[in-house]
C-alpha cells in the first residue's frame, strides 16, 4: 500500500494515474465532508469532484505531501461552503439545502446525520483516520501505511475519536 | 450508546450509507487529463522576498554576509587546495565495490545511540550497544539480548527481511539507502571534492542535500580515493532547522577475519527467553502446477551474466489476507545462478508481472526485457498456466548506456520561446504515461524563459510514445491543451530533438439564433473537441458557464487553428441546482478559424426539448446502473466523452431530458455482482419529439 506522500510525489513527478489511487482512497471521506455541508448526495458528489480537480491543479502548492488528506478535506469543505454561499445569494438557504441527507438507498436517519456532523468536527488527524477506517473501509494497518504513521498511533487516534464521539452522542441523548 | 462497539457499528453503517460513487474517479481522471498544475508563483515570490528581506534589511547585514563569504572562500582554499583528480567514480559504483567485501566492522551512532557493528556475508550482523544490550541477526532470525535484565528475545530479523526484499545482503544494508527518486539520481554522481585527513590520506567527498516530505535531508560520505571504499557516512534529517534524526557510520575495518561464533547466541543460565513466531502471511507459497518461466540476465555493455540478481513474480487472483491486505495468490521469488539463468514454476494462467533487482544494479541501472514483454518499467507477460516459457531474457543497462536524451524548443507562432510549458511522454495507443519530461532534471519542471527542455534521463520505450507539450498557465495566450509529436520508439542512448510550436488560441464569436434567425438569449455555449471533451470554458463549472447576450452572441476561444470542434448549446433549467440539467441541447459541428481574426459563426438552435425515457429489461439483477449519451465516435468507442447522464431508478427506469438532436449513442453501464457490463445502441432524434427505448439481452431497442 503506497502512502499518500508517495502518491503525491508520484503525481508531481508526472504519474497522473497515481492521482486515481488518491481519488479512490478519499472519494468517500471527501463526499462525507461535502455531505455534511450540503446535505445532498448528488451535490456532494459534484462538489467533491471539483475539489479533487482543484487539489490536482494546486498539488505543487502542498508543502507536506503527508498532509494530502486534511488538505483535501479543507478544499472540499471550502468548495461546499462556496456553493451554499452562492446559492444563498440567489435563494433562501432552506430551499437550497434539504433538511435531511439523501443517498441512493433513501435518507440518513437523524442519528447518523448527527454522527456525521460530529465526525466532521473532530480534530483533523482523528477525522482522517475515522474516515479512512470506516468510510473508505481500510484496515488499521492500511490506514497506518497510508498516513505514514505507526499502527499504535492510528489505534490511539481511533480510540480517542471513539471516546469523543461517544461523549457527543451521549450529550445529544440527554 | 455507551460502549465502543456501538460507536464502531454506527460508524460502519454510516460509511455504508454514504456508499461508493465509482463515477467520481472516472470523471476526475477525465477532467484532469486536460488540467495542469498551477505554478506556485505566489509562494515562490513570497519565499524569495522573505530570504532577500531577511538578508538585506540593512547595510550591517550586507557587510556581514560579504565578510562571511570571503571567510568561507579563504577556508576552502586553505583546506581543499588540492584539485579533484583520479577516477571519480559515481557513488553507485562505490556501492558496487562494496559487493566484493566479505566482512565489515564499524561504529554506528543513530540518534545519539552508539553501537559497534560486525557484518559478515551471508546475512550475519551483530550490534553491541553501549548500554549493554546487543542484537545478533543470523539469516532470518534475530536475538535481542538485554544483559542487564537477563532477558533474550528471538524474533524474525527485520534486517534480513529488508535485505531480502531489496535483493541484497544484510552487510549491504548498513550503507544502502532507501531507493527514492531523489537518491537514484545521486547514485550516478561523482564526488563534489577531495580532502586530506590527518593520516595524510586522500578522500573523495560525496554530498547531497534535498527536501523530502517537507524535511531537509543532508547526506555526506567520505570514500577512500585509492580503494574506493566508504570510510564514513552521515545522514541528517531536519524539520525546520531542527535535527530530527541522525545516522553516522564510521568504518573501522573491511575484510577482517570475524569468526562465525560472533553471530551465534548462547543463552546464559537462568536467562528469560521469549520467542516470537514469524508471521505466516510473509511466507511465499510455492506452486507445483502451472507454467514454467525461465530466462537469463546479462549486462548490456559487457554481455556478462548477472549473478545473484533477485527476481520477483506476482499474478493470479488477488486475495485478501486475514489482516485485510490485498495480495496476489501467486507470489514467488527467484535468483540468478552463476550463468545469470533463472527459472520459476507454478505460474497460474493470466498475467504475470515481474521485477528484478540486484545489489549490482541497485543504483539506477535498469533491467530491460529483450523478449515478448510489454513495458520496460512494468514487465508483464500472459501465460496459459501449462506451457513452458523460456528465453525471457533481460539486459541490464547502466545509466550511461541506457538513458536517452530529449531536447525540446518550445516557441509560439512568431518564433518566440515560451516559458512555463510542461512535457510528458505518453504511449501512443493507450495514452498512459511513460515519463514526465523535466526542463532540467530534478530541478525545474517547466520550460524556462528560453523555452527549452533538456532531459538526459529518458527511459527507452518498447511501445511507440508521443511527446505532449502544453502550457501550464490557463491565462496564457495558447490553448491549454497539449500539442503531440508523431509516435516514436525511444532507443537507449539516443538523442531526440523536437521543435514544438504552440499556436495562439483561436477565437470566434458564436451567434445563436432560432429557426426564424432571431437571436436567442441565455443559451449556454461550450466548446468540445472531436471526442466531445469540453475545453472551453475550461472546467465547465456552474460559475464559469457562458451564456449568449440579448443579441444571441458569446465569445469563445481556446481552439487550435482549423481544428474540428463541436459547439454545444444548452437551454438550462434555471430553477435546478448545480449542475443544472439541460431542457434542450444541441451539438453543432464546426471548424475553428485558421487565422487569428475573430469570426462570427451563426448556429441555429431549435430549443424544442427532446426526451428519451426507457427501462432495463434484463433477466438478472443489476446494480448501480447508469445511462449516458455520446454524440461522437462509432459504437464501442470509449474515447468519446459522455455529454449527458442519468441514473437508473430501483424499478429499472430512466428519463433523459434535453437530449441532443441527431444521431446519438445511448449507453448503459451496470454491475452484475463484481463485474461491470456496458450495452449501447444508436438512435436518431429530432427536436420536440419523445422516444421510448428498452435495454434487453439483445441490446438497445427503440419502442416508439
Amino acid at each position: 500500500m503506497q502512502s499518500d506522500a508517495e502518491l503525491v510525489n508520484a503525481v508531481l513527478g508526472g504519474d497522473k494515474q497515481a492521482f486515481e489511487v488518491l481519488v479512490k482512497r478519499y472519494e468517500r471521506p471527501a463526499r462525507a465532508v461535502a455531505l455534511d455541508v450540503l446535505g445532498d448526495y448528488h451535490l456532494a458528489s459534484d462538489v467533491s469532484q471539483d475539489a479533487f480537480v482543484t487539489a490536482y491543479e494546486n498539488l505543487p502548492r502542498l508543502r507536506k505531501p503527508v498532509a494530502f488528506g486534511p488538505w483535501l478535506m479543507k478544499i472540499t469543505r471550502r468548495r461546499a461552503l462556496d456553493w451554499v454561499r452562492r446559492k444563498r445569494d440567489e435563494a433562501p438557504l432552506e430551499s437550497v439545502v434539504p433538511p435531511t441527507i439523501h443517498n441512493p438507498d433513501g435518507q440518513l436517519d437523524e442519528e447518523k446525520q448527527w454522527l456525521l456532523a460530529a465526525v466532521v468536527k473532530l480534530h483533523k488527524g482523528e477525522k482522517q483516520v475515522v474516515m479512512l477506517r470506516y468510510f473508505a473501509g481500510h484496515s488499521v494497518k492500511d490506514v497506518a501505511e497510508i498516513l505514514s504513521r505507526s499502527v499504535g498511533t492510528v489505534t490511539k487516534q481511533l480510540s480517542r475519536a471513539h471516546r469523543r464521539l461517544r461523549k457527543i452522542l451521549e450529550r445529544s441523548e440527554k | 450508546m455507551t460502549d465502543k462497539e456501538t460507536i464502531e457499528e454506527i460508524l460502519k453503517k454510516l460509511g455504508q450509507a454514504i456508499g461508493t460513487d465509482d463515477s467520481i474517479a472516472r470523471n476526475v481522471m477525465s477532467r484532469i487529463n486536460t488540467a495542469t498544475f498551477c505554478e506556485s508563483d505566489r509562494i515562490n515570490k513570497l519565499k524569495k522576498k522573505l530570504i532577500i528581506g531577511r538578508l538585506l534589511t540593512n547595510r550591517l547585514t550586507k557587510f556581514a554576509a560579504a565578510a562571511a563569504i570571503v571567510i568561507v572562500v579563504l577556508v576552502c582554499i586553505h583546506r581543499f587546495g588540492d584539485t579533484i583528480h583520479g577516477t571519480n567514480l559515481a557513488f553507485g559504483e562505490v556501492l558496487e565495490n562494496l559487493a566484493r567485501v566479505q566482512t565489515l566492522h564499524a561504529r554506528l551512532i543513530t540518534n545519539s545511540k552508539e553501537a559497534e557493528v560486525w557484518a559478515k556475508r551471508p546475512n550475519m550482523l551483530r550490534f553491541d550497544y553501549t548500554d549493554g544490550k546487543y542484537e545478533i541477526s543470523n539469516g532470518p532470525t534475530i536475538w535481542v539480548v538485554d544483559v542487564k535484565n537477563n532477558k533474550a528475545t528471538q524474533k524474525p530479523s527485520w534486517y534480513y527481511k529488508d535485505a531480502q526484499r531489496r535483493g541484497i545482503d544484510v552487510l549491504d544494508t548498513l550503507v544502502s539507502m532507501k531507493y527514492t527518486d531523489n537518491f537514484s539520481g545521486f547514485f550516478s554522481e561523482g564526488p563534489t571534492r577531495q580532502i586530506k585527513k590527518n593520516n595524510n590520506k586522500l578522500y573523495d567527498v560525496y554530498q547531497m542535500k534535498f527536501d523530502e516530505y517537507g524535511d531537509r535531508i543532508e547526506f555526506e560520505a567520505l570514500v577512500d580515493s585509492e580503494m574506493h571504499l566508504i570510510e564514513s557516512m552521515k545522514i541528517e534529517i531536519y524539520e525546520a532547522a531542527k535535527l530530527l534524526q541522525s545516522f553516522e557510520l564510521s568504518i573501522l575495518d573491511y575484510d577482517e577475519p570475524i569468526p562465525d561464533s560472533m553471530f551465534v547466541f548462547e543463552p546464559s543460565e537462568g536467562m528469560q527467553i521469549v520467542v516470537k513466531e514469524p508471521d505466516d502471511s510473509e511466507s511465499m507459497p510455492m506452486q507445483t502446477e502451472g507454467s514454467t518461466l525461465s530466462g537469463r540476465i546479462i549486462w548490456a555493455s559487457s554481455r556478462k551474466p548477472v549473478t545473484g540478481a533477485r527476481l520477483t513474480f506476482w499474478g493470479g487472483r488477488i486475495e485478501r489476507t486475514p489482516e485485510g491486505k490485498s495480495k496476489h495468490k501467486y507470489f514467488v521469488r527467484a535468483e540468478t545462478n552463476r550463468n545469470g539463468d533463472w527459472q520459476i514454476t507454478g505460474a497460474p494462467a493470466g498475467g504475470i508481472s515481474m521485477s528484478v533487482r540486484s545489489w549490482e544494479f541497485e543504483w539506477p541501472a535498469v533491467p530491460i526485457f529483450t523478449t515478448n514483454v510489454d513495458s520496460p518499467l512494468h514487465p508483464r507477460i500472459v501465460v496459459d498456466g501449462q506451457s513452458e516459457y523460456s528465453g525471457l531474457n533481460f539486459k541490464v543497462y547502466k545509466p550511461k548506456d541506457l538513458y536517452a536524451r530529449i531536447t525540446v524548443d518550445v516557441t509560439d507562432e512568431d518564433g518566440h520561446p515560451i516559458e512555463g510549458a510542461s512535457g510528458h511522454l505518453q504511449y501512443a495507443e493507450t495514452w498512459d504515461m511513460h515519463q514526465h519530461v523535466d526542463a532540467i532534471p530534478r530541478k525545474r519542471q517547466f520550460s524556462g524563459p528560453d523555452g527549452k527542455f533538456d532531459n538526459a534521463n529518458i527511459w527507452p520505450s518498447i511501445r511507440p510514445v508521443k511527446l505532449s507539450v502544453g502550457p501550464s498557465d490557463s491565462n496564457c495566450p495558447y490553448p491549454i491543451r497539449s500539442v503531440f509529436t508523431e509516435p516514436f520508439i525511444i532507443q537507449p542512448k539516443q538523442c531526440y530533438h523536437f521543435d514544438i510550436v504552440l499556436p495562439y488560441k483561436r477565437e470566434m464569436t458564436v451567434k445563436v439564433v432560432d429557426s426564424d434567425y432571431k437571436p436567442l438569449e441565455g443559451v449556454s455555449v461550450s466548446i468540445l473537441d472531436q471526442h466531445a471533451a469540453p475545453f472551453f470554458p475550461l472546467l465547465g463549472r456552474d460559475s464559469e458557464m457562458l451564456f449568449t447576450d440579448s443579441d444571441g452572441l458569446v465569445d469563445v476561444s481556446g481552439m487550435f487553428p482549423g481544428e474540428d470542434i463541436i459547439i454545444a448549446l444548452k437551454r438550462l433549467d434555471s430553477q435546478q441546482p448545480y449542475p443544472r440539467k439541460p431542457l434542450a441541447f444541441a451539438c453543432v459541428p464546426a471548424t475553428a478559424p485558421l487565422n487569428r481574426e475573430k469570426h462570427i459563426v451563426e448556429v441555429i438552435f431549435d430549443d424544442r426539448p427532446i426526451i428519451v425515457q426507457g427501462s432495463l429489461a434484463l433477466d438478472y439483477m443489476v446494480d448501480s446502473a447508469l445511462v449516458f449519451v455520446r454524440v461522437t465516435g462509432e459504437p464501442g468507442d470509449k474515447s468519446s466523452m459522455m455529454v449527458l447522464r442519468t441514473k437508473v431508478d430501483e424499478n429499472g427506469k430512466f428519463i433523459l431530458q434535453g437530449v441532443p438532436a441527431g444521431k446519438i449513442r445511448i449507453c448503459c453501464s451496470y454491475r452484475i455482482g463484481q463485474n461491470s457490463r456496458r450495452d449501447e445502441g444508436t438512435i436518431t432524434t429530432e427536436p420536440g419529439n419523445s422516444y421510448t427505448v428498452k435495454f434487453n439481452e439483445q441490446g438497445l431497442q427503440l419502442i416508439k
